[in-house]
């Protein structure tokens, strides 16, 4: 082959190889649209983050862990062009809930920013407030009674009433009950096990378990009333708080329920059809 | 007078023709810059007496007796070394905080004279104390969002300590060959100013922070930051899963910008480039324009700009035909860095990673490269980026065997399967980033071709690091083993040399 057959090969080498490529990512676009519901319980470590996603009508993301893994956990479940999230919602102003948001903010911010209303006073919720703001992303205070609509699917609010009786910022965690496809699913953020069983409507197919699995979040009264068929645990690996508690794991054996944790489970994906697919890594 | 003959080796070292004496003179020169690394002060000056003393004596008594007086200057130049770093340290401790070590000091004022380095909530960076307290010290603190500044007029107050050293790591070493003698953890801080360092330093760290933000913009992880450790040899945006599978797989090297990775990185371009039909010349100076810009995109930090320079020899070495002149110009580069700081020989793993990867590159390739037919038509040079993988792994592995403790058994396997790749990774990745700040979506668009270089690059690490085979733990052997191996490279490069030598005079 003479020198310049060489280049020319090479060089007719790497254009096939970009149009390869470009190929790749056209069908890649078209496929990335689910065609049911799907709820991806992302492995953040010692914290919680939920990705919800809604064919044609957008995504949510319930809390986002404490920021250190939650770009590789979504890196997961989204594909490389399709990595914008409509909506946050922030279950309550705990680090190990909202740091994920302010890694998230430079790069793929919300069109829309849902939390309590209870401010931390920390130096870094404060900072994710003022950057919210800068970016000018509307900040909705919800409560209950309000709901949120997406496609088909929709929230209700059940907790905090306003204004709360309570102080604490855990127990004042924004409860959110999911409707989609005929499966309900329980989001609680830390709230405490007291309040919990005190509201009404709370019986789900799925719950997001309390606090971590933590004995202050679920109790035998909790169970009875939700009655949750999957049990989600947001825990890392070995964490210091030995997290979930045994008694919380005893409790939910006995009424059957499957646990999902993110510490043995990694992230986990289940899909609402007409029953419910769950995948775990 | 009675007759004493020459030993025979001596006439031979007298007779070399001035560059192997130059060489000669070098290693004479950094041997006892070694030696006296392992001393303490009143140790040393113990026994460099001792040693001047009997070389004093011996070479005298030579000159007397009819001798040439070279005799004499070889000794002197060791002891000249091995003075030169109990000087050096001298000057530097006492110049250096010291003396506050283990007192606790309010509002002294400091500039921060490196890049901070952010990790999981903390942060800590480089401050030059301000008169009238004098030297450098580590700071970690605390940070969300304050954003600490090179350049930056602090006042803090703190327990100032002086660095621990650890089991498998000193700690203190490391920090003293920069020239760090205490580290203050958590102060109380405040910023007074900013700017106040160098404006091009200032300059060069802006333009490496905001190209970081973009690569986090455009990329997912870990991919965004394995390109970032890539290009910057940033490692805190790096999954710890990923930096335990690139230590097992014996891949480090890939982010650490040590050099080790620039040396590799610049043989694989040059490559790259001829390979695209670039004339040799054109080569030569795209290379060096790439490396300049490489340097100065990554803040022109110490190692960097010494692997830069390696680079650059490496780069000379296909223009210049005798192999000592590009073996000197390397020693001559590794001498001037080591009078600059002599600490960097025994303590900065980079610099040694860097020095042993030209030299194995400078020593090892023609043979690899003949082993290998890398002459032969091949499909992106795969022959020759072999050869150059083979050349700089195992002149470094004895250095990777005394650090880590552990061989790793699958590393050239995983490095040959990714090396050919990583130029171009870099390349588009840096192509991507630097368009995205024009347009972000044809940054998206570039970034996706090397997103899957990328995604690809780690799967492999990840599935080799994993494996339980991948290093071959040597605990308490580490040290027998890493002097075996010294030894017999060493021994294998001279024999090369030498083999060499008489192919070419055949």
């Amino acid at each position: 082959m003479s020198y310049s057959d060489k280049k020319f090969s090479n060089i007719f080498i790497i254009v096939l190889t970009l149009i390869f490529c470009f190929d790749v990512f056209l069908w890649l676009e078209i496929f990335k649209e689910p065609r049911n519901p799907e709820l991806d319980f992302l492995n953040v470590g010692q914290g919680d983050a939920i990705l919800l996603k809604f064919p044609f009508s957008g995504e949510i993301l319930i809390d986002s862990g404490d920021g250190q893994q939650i770009k590789t956990a979504l890196s997961q479940v989204q594909t490389y062009f399709h990595r914008d999230i409509d909506v946050w919602i922030l279950s309550h102003a705990n680090v190990d809930h909202y740091g994920g948001f302010l890694k998230l903010l430079e790069t793929n911010p919300p069109r829309i920013f849902i939390y309590n209303g209870f401010d931390s006073q920390g130096e870094s919720f404060q900072a994710l407030k003022k950057s919210l703001q800068e970016k000018g992303i509307p900040i909705v205070i919800l409560a209950a009674g309000d709901k949120i609509k997406i496609g088909d699917s929709h929230f209700d609010i059940l907790w905090p009433i306003n204004p709360s009786p309570k102080n604490d910022l855990n127990d004042n965690s924004l409860v959110l009950r999911l409707m989609s496809r005929n499966h309900s699913v329980l989001f609680v953020g830390d709230i405490s096990s007291k309040t919990l069983a005190s509201l009404d409507n709370i019986q789900s197919e799925i719950l997001k378990v309390s606090h971590h699995g933590s004995k202050t979040g679920t109790n035998n009264q909790v169970l009875e009333v939700v009655k949750p068929r999957i049990a989600l645990i947001g825990v890392g690996l070995n964490n210091r708080y030995g997290h979930p508690s045994p008694e919380v794991i005893d409790l939910l054996q006995k009424i059957g329920s499957q646990i999902l944790r993110t510490d043995f489970n990694r992230t986990i994906k289940i899909i609402f059809d007409n029953n419910l697919l769950i995948k775990t890594q | 007078m009675e007759e004493i003959s020459i030993p025979n080796w001596f006439q031979k070292i007298n007779s070399l023709p001035p560059p192997h004496q130059f060489l000669l003179i070098t290693i004479i020169f950094i041997g006892g810059i070694f030696l006296s690394s392992f001393l303490n002060f009143p140790t040393a000056v113990l026994i460099g007496l001792l040693l001047l003393l009997l070389s004093s004596i011996f070479g005298l008594s030579a000159v007397l007796a009819g001798r040439p007086a070279t005799f004499f200057i070889y000794p002197l130049i060791f002891i000249f070394g091995f003075s030169y770093l109990q000087l050096y340290n001298f000057y530097q401790e006492t110049h250096s905080s010291n003396y506050l070590n283990g007192t606790e000091q309010s509002r002294v004022a400091a500039v921060i004279n490196d890049l901070p380095a952010y990790s999981n909530n903390s942060v800590s960076f480089q401050v030059k104390l301000l008169p009238p307290f004098q030297g450098k010290v580590l700071i970690k603190s605390r940070s969300y969002t304050t954003d600490f500044q090179y350049g930056d007029k602090i006042v803090f107050s703190g327990k100032f300590e002086q660095p621990q050293t650890y089991e498998d790591f000193d700690y203190r070493a490391y920090l003293a060959k920069d020239n760090v003698y205490s580290v203050v953890y958590y102060p109380e801080i405040e910023i007074l100013e900013h700017h106040q360092g160098l404006w091009l330093k200032e300059k060069l760290y802006q333009l490496r922070l905001s190209f970081q933000k973009q690569i986090d913009k455009i990329f997912t992880e870990p991919e965004g930051g394995f390109l970032s450790g890539l290009l910057l040899g940033e490692k805190r945006t790096l999954d710890k899963d990923l930096q335990l599978a690139l230590q097992r797989s014996g891949t480090t090297h890939l982010i650490a910008l040590s050099g080790y990775n620039i040396t590799i990185i610049t043989e694989a371009v040059s490559f790259l480039l001829i390979s695209l039909g670039v004339a040799r010349p054109q080569a030569f100076w795209a290379i060096v324009i790439f490396l300049i810009l490489f340097i100065i995109l990554t803040g022109a930090s110490p190692s960097v700009v010494r692997a830069g320079i390696m680079g650059v020899l490496l780069v000379l070495s296909h223009k210049l035909g005798k192999r000592y002149e590009v073996r000197n110009a390397l020693f001559c580069a590794a001498l001037l860095m080591i009078v600059f700081n002599p600490k960097i020989l025994r303590f900065d793993f980079g610099f040694q990673l860097s020095f042993a990867a030209t030299l194995g590159l400078i020593y090892l390739m023609p043979f690899f490269s003949r082993l290998l037919k890398a002459d032969q038509q091949n499909f992106f040079n795969w022959r020759e980026i072999l050869a150059t993988t083979l050349s700089a792994q195992i002149m470094v592995l004895p250095l990777l065997i005394l650090r880590f403790g552990s061989l790793p058994l699958i590393s050239p396997l995983v490095n040959m399967i990714i090396i050919s790749l990583i130029p171009a990774t870099m390349l588009l990745g840096f192509i991507a980033t630097s368009l995205s700040f024009i347009s972000l979506w044809l940054g998206y668009l570039i970034g996706f071709i090397a997103y899957l270089l990328l995604h690809f690059e780690i799967g492999v690490i990840n599935f080799f690091g994993h494996w339980n085979l991948a290093t071959l733990s040597l605990g308490s052997y580490r040290e027998i083993i890493f002097w075996i191996s010294a030894i017999l490279i060493f021994g294998f490069s001279i024999y090369l040399r030498k083999h060499e030598l008489l192919r070419q005079e055949i």
